[in-house]
């Protein structure tokens, strides 16, 4: 806290109730005249939208129960706030673990379709109600057998113990065509889709928009699903003395009975912990995480962090949570999830502005416009399938 | 004064200011409150060793909260770059010393409503800070539509007196 700073907000403050000298006004037209960034202060203050929106966040903290917070803790001589709030989330939250895609090539021996014709699958189809509105996305997947064969899922299912799904106590895929312990099904959810599933021991997965895996079709000593690509959430339930795998591209997450996100993709992946216990391997490599972090691989090793919640379990609790991302990452999961096409204009992704916010994802398409030129200023128009956002 | 209580006084005067700080370089609501509420936490613990000084204190509460975030940025820039499709895009940058003038202004304009005479603000909170239309308002405290709007007209005069005549076309727009 610079005197500089302090002298500064003083004559901004001045300058808005028309008090500034002129030496004042001096001093902050060359503050002003400084950098880009210091002329947006002043700019967003003299936008009445931007003003609303930070008097109303400004006015949003509670300072009643903050105190009670931060009283109880000196009660109880804690030093730390943390574990604290983040408990709210163990109740909503699992682990989840995010795993990110495992060449396909090498998980396609037994499968007849190609791998086009399976990528062509995961492209989903954009959902329109009568009025042509477009629509998030609805439960659904692709399961594809090891014969090539493809049946069409709209319900959630459950995975036996024999490699039979069934929904409604009825039976309805079996895949009895081999015996090989490695014979799996490959389950396709393709964008504008979602789907959850409960396996044998009482697992259950949920699977985000646009991903692919590979479950089990024979019980073996342990549980393991390979996450190509995508994002899914489990609730792993203890079975017997086996444990329960998860196997990406770049790691493997062995799971100790837990609640964990897992998000996977060609260059990385990263694993949140919400409850219990996981171990991260990589090749000679491993590590343990607790509750409320996250890991990520990078560098040759893994990387801990604090969890953010909010954010990576968005998805499951069907929230859209922008912390701070740019254009292009929020571009990514509006594609996922409505199965449209977002181009960005060039200017826009040039400007490397990021933005905040959330709102829920089970709305037609219209709403998330709405909010994001809210939220960037920016001018978003849909045509078609397809979004585009670009500079006013 | 026992420590508790020096410490509730710089809460009070330091808690909204620090979250806004702290919510306009973290975007989150909960991460800001969690890291400003440590900070009050750590200056209860180390209340004696610190200088009995307004501006120590909140100096110290501001880089209390400076470090948490810069902990944590430091650790979300490693995971940004490994979660993008474009690998150098989202590198934010923390512009503390922008924050904190930004919420000196907010906490000076946000005082303005604080100034208005009672009735005016009332409607004033209702209305831009708990977001009620005039309709809601006007229900709620059980007045007609016609005295919101000449509340509203009120406040307008009373801050077109006391403002910038620049600033004031601003909240021409805000007040409409």
């Amino acid at each position: 806290m610079n005197q500089e700073e302090t002298n500064l907000s003083k004559i901004l403050a001045k300058y808005l109730n028309n008090e500034c000298s002129d030496s004042e006004l001096k001093i902050l037209h060359s503050w002003l005249s400084e950098s880009k960034e210091n002329q947006k202060v002043l700019d967003d203050l003299m936008n009445s939208k931007t003003l609303e929106g930070d008097l109303i966040i400004y006015n949003s903290f509670n300072k009643q129960a903050a105190w009670e917070n931060i009283a109880s803790h000196i009660e109880k001589g804690k030093s730390n706030i943390f574990k604290i709030n983040y408990m709210r989330f163990l109740l909503a939250a699992s682990v989840v673990i995010v795993l990110f895609s495992v060449s396909f090539l090498y998980y396609f021996k037994y499968n007849t379709l190609s791998e086009p014709e399976l990528s062509s699958l995961a492209e989903g189809k954009v959902l329109r109600n009568v009025s042509g509105e477009i629509l998030p996305a609805t439960t659904g997947a692709i399961l594809v057998k090891s014969n090539g064969e493809q049946v069409t899922l709209d319900h959630s299912f459950v995975l036996n113990e024999d490699g039979s799904i069934a929904f409604d106590e009825e039976n309805i895929v079996e895949d009895k065509d081999y015996d090989d312990e490695e014979s799996f099904y490959e389950l396709i959810v393709p964008k504008a889709k979602i789907i959850q599933f409960a396996m044998f021991d009482g697992s259950k997965i949920w699977v985000n928009a646009n991903s692919r895996l590979q479950i089990p079709t024979k019980s073996n000593a342990d549980r393991k699903i390979k996450l190509l690509s995508g994002e899914i959430y489990l609730e792993v339930a203890k079975y017997k003395n086996s444990k329960f795998l998860v196997e990406t591209q770049n790691g493997l997450v062995e799971v100790l009975g837990t609640k964990f996100n897992v998000i996977s993709s060609a260059k990385s992946f990263k694993t949140t912990l919400v409850e219990g216990k996981v171990k991260l391997v990589k090749e000679q490599i491993e590590q343990i995480l607790e509750p409320n972090t996250s890991g990520l691989w990078r560098n040759n090793e893994f990387v801990v962090t604090r969890a953010n919640l909010n954010a990576d379990l968005a998805w499951k609790n069907n929230v859209f949570y922008f912390n701070n991302y740019s254009i292009n990452r929020i571009a990514n999961q509006i594609e996922d999830w409505y199965g449209v096409k977002v181009h960005v204009d060039a200017d826009v992704s040039k400007n490397k502005n990021t933005y905040s916010g959330e709102m829920r994802r089970d709305v037609p398409l219209k709403e998330v416009k709405k909010m994001l030129e809210f939220i960037s200023g920016l001018h978003v128009s849909i045509e078609g399938e397809n979004l585009n956002v670009e500079n006013k | 004064m026992s420590t508790a209580k020096s410490v509730k006084q710089e809460f009070d005067k330091h808690y909204q200011n620090l979250c806004f700080f702290a919510y306009t370089l973290l975007g989150d609501h909960i991460m800001a409150e969690d890291f400003v509420q440590e900070a009050f936490l750590t200056l209860f613990t180390k209340f004696d060793t610190i200088t009995p000084n307004e501006n120590v204190y909140k100096s110290f509460l501001y880089t209390s909260v400076k470090n948490s975030i810069l902990n944590w940025h430091r650790r979300a820039k490693v995971e940004s770059k490994y979660h993008e499709l474009t690998p150098f895009e989202d590198i934010v940058y923390l512009d503390f010393d922008n924050a904190m003038i930004k919420t000196e202004a907010i906490a000076e304009v946000n005082k303005l409503i604080s100034n208005l005479p009672s009735a005016c603000q009332q409607i004033f909170r209702l209305y831009y800070l708990d977001g009620l239309s005039s309709k809601e308002i006007a229900s709620k405290l059980n007045i007609s539509i016609n005295t919101i709007k000449t509340q509203k007209l009120r406040g307008l005069k009373y801050i077109q007196s006391k403002l910038n005549p620049e600033y004031f076309l601003v909240f021409l727009f805000l007040l409409k």
